[in-house]
C-alpha cells in the first residue's frame, strides 16, 4: 500500500469515526439503544410544577395542578407529588420509593386530607392508571424509560417524527406475567436519535388491540438535561386524553429530605 | 349576634391582611357544598349549604400560616334541632351561631414553623392517629360531633382543637409530642341523643386539664409502625349515680391510652391495624358507677384489584375489664367498603357497611359520584339504618334517607 493510499484511507476512517450517528445507526442493537435511553441523565434531583389536563371523549376537561419532587438516595429513586388544585383534592400527596432491585417491591403511600391519615398503597398496581390519568403507575415512575428486564426489544427501522430522526423499536413482554401486571402486549417506541427519548410511543392492550399513543411534544435542555415540557396521551379505547405540562423544572436547588418521608406527607411542602 | 359575627369576620380579615403584607405567597381556595336529603316519606330531612374558605400563607421559608373557615346553613335543622349546647366546646372553639340555621366557625387556624429539624404546628388543628377508617381506637385526640350521628365524613365530624404539635426525626424514626390545652369534648345533639338534653355538661378545664401525648413512628423492615401514649380526658362522659338524691350526673375522667399501629403491603393487600388500652373507662350499670379499663383493637385489610376496584374490611373489638356483670364485655364492629372508579376516575361508585355485631344493627351507605369538570362534583346516595331498632345504629331507622349533593370548587 502506497503512502498516498494510506493517507486517503486514514482520511476516510477519520470521516467515518467523526460521524457518531452514522456509526451508531449501523452498530447499535435495539437493546443497546434502550440501555442508552435508560442511562439518559435525569439529574440527581428535580422539582417542577406539573399540570394535568384530563379530557373525556365529550371534551369535558378536568385540570389538576401539582408540585412534584424527585431525588435519588443512592440508587433508590424517591418521588413525591402534592396536589394543589382543585380544592376537593388539594393537599392530597403521593409518595413512592423505587428500589433498583427488581425483586424488591416499591414502597408507596397516599395522603388523603379527608382522613388526615397517610395510607399505604400496594405497589402491585403498577399496571393501573395513575390517579385518573391515562398513564400507568409504572409509566409515571419510569418517566419515558422502559424496563429492560420485562421486555425483549427489536429494531424495526428508522422514522422521522416531528422532523426528528428516530429509531423504531418494538418491545414485547418476556412472559405472560408481564402482560398481566403492566397491561401491554406490545409497545412501539420511536426513540429520538439525538436526545435518546421516545418521542412517540404506541401501546397495545392485553388482547392485542391498539390501546393508546404517548407523544412527547416539547422537550427543553435545562442545565444540560433533556426535560419534557409537554406530553400527550390519547387512549383509543376510551377516547380519553391526558395532557401533562411541566414548568419551572429545577435540577439545582437542594430538596429537603423530609419531603420524601411518609411521616411528613401531612405537612405538605 | 350579628355584631359579634361581624367582629369575628373583621378580625379574621385583619389578621390575614396584615400577614399578607409580609408573606411571599398567598394561596386561597374555597368550596361550596349543597346537600339535600329526603326520607322514606319523601319529606326533606336536611337542606344544607356549607361554604369553606381555605387560606395558606408562606410567610417565609420556615413559617406558614393556614386557616379554614366554614359557613354552615341548614334550613331544616332536623338532625341538629336548636342550637347545640355549646358547653361541649371550650370558649375559644365555639362556632358563632347566628340563629338556629346558620353558624360560622373557624375550623382551623395554625402556624407551621421549622426550627432546624424541629417542626412545630401551633393553633387550632386536627391531629389524627392510627390506621383505622371511621373507627376510633387511637384517633381520640380530637373529639367528634355527633350532631348528625356518624353521617358526615370523619374530617367534618372531628372537632379541631387549639393545640401544639412538635415533630422531629430520631435517626429513621419520627417523634411527635402533642399538648392540647383545649378541653372541648364530644358533641351530642339533644335531637340525636335525648339523654343529654337535661344533663349538665361539666367539661374538663382548659389548660389545667390539658391532654398530652407522644408518638414514635417509622418504617421498620417494610412495616409502618407507631407507638402511642396519650394522657387525656376521655371525650365521652361517664355516668355516676347519687343514691341519696337518686340522680345521675355526667362527668369526664382522665385516662392513659397506650397503643400501637402497623401497616404493611403483602402482595396486593395492605394489612393494617391498631391496638389501644385505656386505663380508665368507667361504666354505669343502672345502679352505680363501675370502675373499668378497656382494650381495643382493629385489624383491617385493603385490597386494590385491577381496574380501580378497592375493597376494604375492618374488624374492631373493645374488651372491657371490670368486675361484676360487665366483666369482659365485648363490643364488636365490622365494616366493609367497596369502591370502584370508572372512566379515568370521573365516575365513582362506593358502598359501605358498618355492622354492629352485638346490637345486630347496621348502617348501609351507597353513593355515586360524577366529576366531569374541575369545579363540580355531583353525588347521589343513600344512608340506610337497619337491624335491631334498639341498637346504637338501628334506632335511627327513621333517619334513613336518600341524598344528593353538589360540590363547587371555586
Amino acid at each position: 500500500m502506497t503512502i498516498k493510499q494510506i493517507f486517503f484511507l486514514s482520511i476516510g476512517l477519520f470521516l467515518i469515526l467523526a460521524t457518531p450517528h452514522a456509526v451508531m445507526s449501523v452498530e447499535l442493537t435495539a437493546l443497546e439503544i434502550i440501555q442508552q435511553v435508560n442511562s439518559r441523565d435525569e439529574g440527581e434531583r428535580l422539582s417542577r410544577d406539573m399540570n394535568i389536563e384530563l379530557i373525556d371523549r365529550r371534551g369535558n376537561k378536568r385540570v389538576q395542578k401539582t408540585k412534584a419532587f424527585r431525588q435519588y438516595f443512592g440508587s433508590t429513586k424517591k418521588t413525591v407529588i402534592f396536589y394543589l388544585s382543585p380544592s376537593n383534592i388539594k393537599d392530597t400527596a403521593f409518595l413512592t420509593w423505587d428500589f433498583p432491585e427488581a425483586e424488591k417491591d416499591d414502597e408507596q403511600w397516599l395522603y388523603l386530607p379527608a382522613f388526615r391519615k397517610v395510607r399505604r398503597v400496594s405497589a402491585s398496581d403498577s399496571g393501573d392508571y395513575f390517579l385518573g390519568t391515562d398513564f400507568t403507575y409504572e409509566e409515571i415512575k419510569k418517566e419515558s424509560k422502559i424496563s429492560e428486564e420485562n421486555y425483549t426489544f427489536s429494531l424495526v427501522g428508522e422514522e422521522t417524527v416531528n422532523e426528528r430522526p428516530t429509531w423504531v423499536i418494538e418491545a414485547t413482554p418476556v412472559d405472560d406475567s408481564v402482560v398481566d401486571i403492566y397491561g401491554f402486549s406490545k409497545i412501539l417506541l420511536k426513540v429520538d436519535q439525538e436526545i435518546l427519548m421516545p418521542r412517540h410511543t404506541e401501546y397495545w392492550d392485553e388482547s392485542g388491540n391498539f390501546l393508546k399513543t404517548v407523544e412527547i411534544l416539547k422537550v427543553k435542555d435545562i442545565d444540560g438535561i433533556w426535560s419534557i415540557e409537554e406530553i400527550h396521551v390519547s387512549n383509543d379505547k376510551t377516547g380519553h386524553k391526558t395532557i401533562m405540562t411541566f414548568e419551572n423544572a429545577d435540577y439545582q436547588t437542594p430538596i429537603k429530605k423530609r419531603l420524601f418521608e411518609s411521616n411528613t406527607l401531612t405537612r405538605g411542602f | 349576634m350579628l355584631s359579634k359575627l361581624a367582629s369575628y369576620l373583621f378580625c379574621c380579615c385583619l389578621c390575614i391582611s396584615s400577614i399578607t403584607v409580609f408573606s411571599k405567597d398567598l394561596d386561597l381556595s374555597s368550596t361550596l357544598v349543597w346537600r339535600l336529603g329526603v326520607d322514606r316519606d319523601t319529606a326533606v330531612q336536611f337542606n344544607i349549604l356549607d361554604y369553606e374558605q381555605t387560606a395558606s400563607l408562606d410567610i417565609n421559608s420556615n413559617l406558614t400560616f393556614n386557616m379554614v373557615g366554614l359557613l354552615h346553613w341548614d334550613s331544616k335543622d332536623k338532625l341538629e334541632p336548636g342550637i347545640l349546647n355549646r358547653e361541649y366546646r371550650s370558649t375559644l372553639s365555639r362556632d358563632v351561631t347566628v340563629n338556629d340555621d346558620l353558624s360560622v366557625s373557624l375550623r382551623e387556624f395554625y402556624f407551621d414553623y421549622y426550627l432546624g429539624d424541629l417542626f412545630i404546628r401551633a393553633g387550632k388543628q386536627q391531629i389524627a392517629w392510627g390506621q383505622a377508617d371511621n373507627i376510633r381506637v387511637l384517633d381520640v385526640i380530637n373529639p367528634t360531633s355527633f350532631s348528625e350521628f356518624i353521617l358526615p365524613d370523619i374530617e367534618n365530624r372531628r372537632i379541631p382543637l387549639w393545640s401544639v404539635m412538635l415533630e422531629t426525626s430520631i435517626k429513621s424514626m419520627n417523634l411527635q409530642a402533642i399538648w392540647v390545652p383545649d378541653s372541648s369534648v364530644n358533641e351530642f345533639s339533644s335531637g340525636v341523643y335525648p339523654f343529654f338534653q337535661n344533663e349538665t355538661v361539666l367539661r374538663p378545664r382548659s389548660f389545667a386539664d390539658s391532654d398530652y401525648g407522644f408518638k414514635l413512628s417509622g418504617l421498620l423492615g417494610g412495616w409502618d409502625i407507631s407507638l402511642n401514649y396519650l394522657s387525656h380526658f376521655r371525650d365521652t362522659p361517664a355516668v355516676s349515680f347519687d343514691p341519696s338524691s337518686r340522680t345521675t350526673s355526667l362527668f369526664y375522667e382522665r385516662s392513659s391510652l397506650i397503643g400501637a399501629s402497623f401497616s404493611k403491603p403483602i402482595g396486593g393487600i395492605i394489612f393494617r391495624g391498631e391496638v389501644g388500652y385505656e386505663s380508665n373507662k368507667s361504666e354505669f350499670d343502672g345502679q352505680s358507677k363501675i370502675n373499668a379499663s378497656e382494650a381495643s383493637y382493629l385489624v383491617g385489610i385493603d385490597y386494590s384489584g385491577k381496574r380501580n376496584l378497592f375493597i376494604s374490611a375492618q374488624f374492631n373489638q373493645d374488651i372491657l375489664f371490670a368486675d361484676g356483670p360487665m366483666a369482659n364485655r365485648k363490643d364488636e364492629l365490622f365494616t366493609l367498603l367497596v369502591n370502584k372508579k370508572l372512566y379515568q376516575e370521573s365516575h365513582e361508585l362506593e358502598t359501605t357497611l358498618i355492622y354492629d355485631l352485638d346490637g345486630d344493627d347496621y348502617l348501609l351507605r351507597g353513593s355515586y359520584k360524577l366529576q366531569r369538570s374541575s369545579n363540580r362534583v355531583y353525588e347521589f346516595g343513600y344512608n340506610y339504618f337497619g337491624g335491631d331498632r334498639n341498637g346504637n345504629i338501628g334506632r335511627f331507622s327513621n333517619a334513613s334517607h336518600l341524598y344528593m349533593s353538589i360540590v363547587f370548587n371555586l
